[in-house]
Order: structure tokens, then sequence, then C-alpha cells
């Protein structure tokens, strides 16, 4: 898949910690870590919403499509 | 806690008899090669004890008591004979009879290794598993086989036997088709395995949907 996720990046931003942003977001650290990874199959809005209003930023901060081949 | 004790004696009690099973089907199997192998080297020695199911024609009149008052006039007009030879059978159908046993066992292993298999994913507390839909396909596949293989063996032996047979005063008959349970039920698993598949794979993307 081609959909990157750049959840380290934003939270190094903000300087929170995978354990504070599970607690704080309401999902287990294995399931963060699958996310982070980007082994997730999916990502439900309810957890898309709280990660963004933890981490106070736009979907786009943590996901983006990133093109393969150069091609766009 | 009650239910799944239960169901953990349950696993226990499938496993053993699957691998009680699986420890004949091998000695089945070692058995029936030796005793071919040495029928092989020396066929004097071999004593073979082979039937085949042969149909003859028949018309026999009697009566059959329905109830007290009711009697109806009945024919039997066909008959099935176990065919058994008095002294040393032909090697040829003894080569023949073997390997349409070891396909048969063979097809066999297949089903209970898989089945072992599955039955173990259970008692890890995982059976739903895209593996497990792959072994149940084998399954199927393995018991159509089973119906097949019987038939591709039953008709040309039936055919050979009932064509050079001569019993004065039997009249013998034949009959050839495949026996469409087993492949009513190999279908059957086969559609369950691809359920299976299918559903195994929704909780995989359900699994990683955070």
């Amino acid at each position: 898949m081609s959909i990157r996720v750049n959840l380290d990046v934003m939270m190094a931003r903000r300087k929170m910690s995978l354990t504070e942003l599970a607690e704080r977001v309401g999902i287990t650290m294995a399931n963060l870590s699958i996310l982070k990874t980007g082994k997730a199959r999916a990502i439900r809005f309810s957890t898309l919403d709280a990660i963004c209003r933890e981490l106070d930023c736009q979907p786009g901060d943590i996901l983006e499509f990133a093109s393969i081949n150069g091609q766009e | 806690m009650n239910s799944s004790n239960r169901k953990s004696v349950v696993i226990t009690t499938t496993e053993v008899l699957l691998n009680l099973l699986w420890i004949v089907l091998w000695v089945i199997l070692v058995l029936m090669t030796v005793a071919f192998i040495s029928s092989a080297i020396q066929p004097e020695r071999a004593h073979w004890v082979l039937t085949f199911p042969i149909l003859f024609e028949l018309t026999e009149t009697g009566v059959l008591h329905v109830s007290e008052t009711m009697d109806r006039k009945v024919t039997i007009r066909r008959a099935e004979g176990r065919l058994r030879f008095q002294d040393r059978v032909p090697f040829g159908l003894v080569a023949y009879n073997y390997s349409a046993n070891l396909v048969a066992v063979l097809l066999n292993v297949v089903i209970l290794f898989m089945l072992r298999r599955m039955i173990s994913s259970l008692g890890v507390g995982n059976p739903f598993i895209r593996e497990n839909g792959i072994r149940l396909r084998w399954i199927g596949t393995a018991v159509i086989g089973l119906g097949l293989a019987k038939a591709a063996f039953s008709i040309p032996a039936t055919l050979f036997l009932t064509t050079r047979l001569d019993i004065p005063g039997i009249h013998f008959k034949y009959r050839v088709g495949i026996d469409g349970e087993y492949i009513l039920i190999g279908l059957l698993i086969l559609v369950l395995a691809e359920i299976f598949r299918v559903g195994a794979e929704m909780r995989e993307e359900q699994e990683l949907t955070i």
C-alpha cells in the first residue's frame, strides 16, 4: 500500500511518547505500535479523530500518499 | 470457566482419537506394503484373501408380510455376492488391489494430517486462521479424491472380473458409477473451506483496523 503513516514524526514534534499517546487516545500500545509501523490495514475515523486531537494536527500530517516509481 | 473446561475435554478426546487413528493408519500402510512386497518376492508363499463384490441376476419369488392382514408377492431380481479365490490370487489382481488401497490410505493420511493440525490450532485457542481454511480445502479435495479413486479402481476391476467369470447357471451383471456421496460431502467441505478462508481474512482485516 502506498499510504505512509508519519505518526512518529508528529509524535517527535509534540514530544509525546508512545505510552502517553496510547493512554490519551484510549487504544493499546500494541495497536498504536501497529499503526506507527505501518502494519495497519485500516484506521477508524474515531481513532484518527482522537490522534489528531491529542497531537493537535491534521490527518494529512500523519498520513501521506507515497507515489510509486515516481508517478503521481 | 466451566464451558472452557468442557471444551478442552472435547479437544483432548478428539486429539487422542485422531492420534490413535493416525497410528492405526500408518500401521495399516506398513503392514499392507510389507505383505505386498513379500508376495511380490515369493508369490507361492503369499496367502491373500481378496473379496470382490459381484452382481448377478436372480429371479426368486416370495411373499413379504407387510402386516398381519397384508401380504405382497415380491421378486428378488438382482443379488450381490463376494468373489473369493479358493487358491492363489493372481499377482496382477493383488497389485491392483494394493494400489487401490494405497491411494485410499494415502488420501486418508492427508485428511487426518490436516485434521490434526486443525485441532492443534484449536487447542492453542486460535482456530480462525487462513491456514485452517486451506487445510479444510485439502480435506475436501481428498474426500472428492477418495470418491473418484474408488470409482477409478472399482469400475475396471468389476468389468474385468464379471466379463471373465464362468459359473454355470448364473448370469453376471455389472454396474458402474461414481459414489455421489463422496463428491457431495467433498463439495460441502470445499464450500465451508472457502467460507472459512473469507472469514479468517475478514478477522485479520478487523484485527488490523486500529
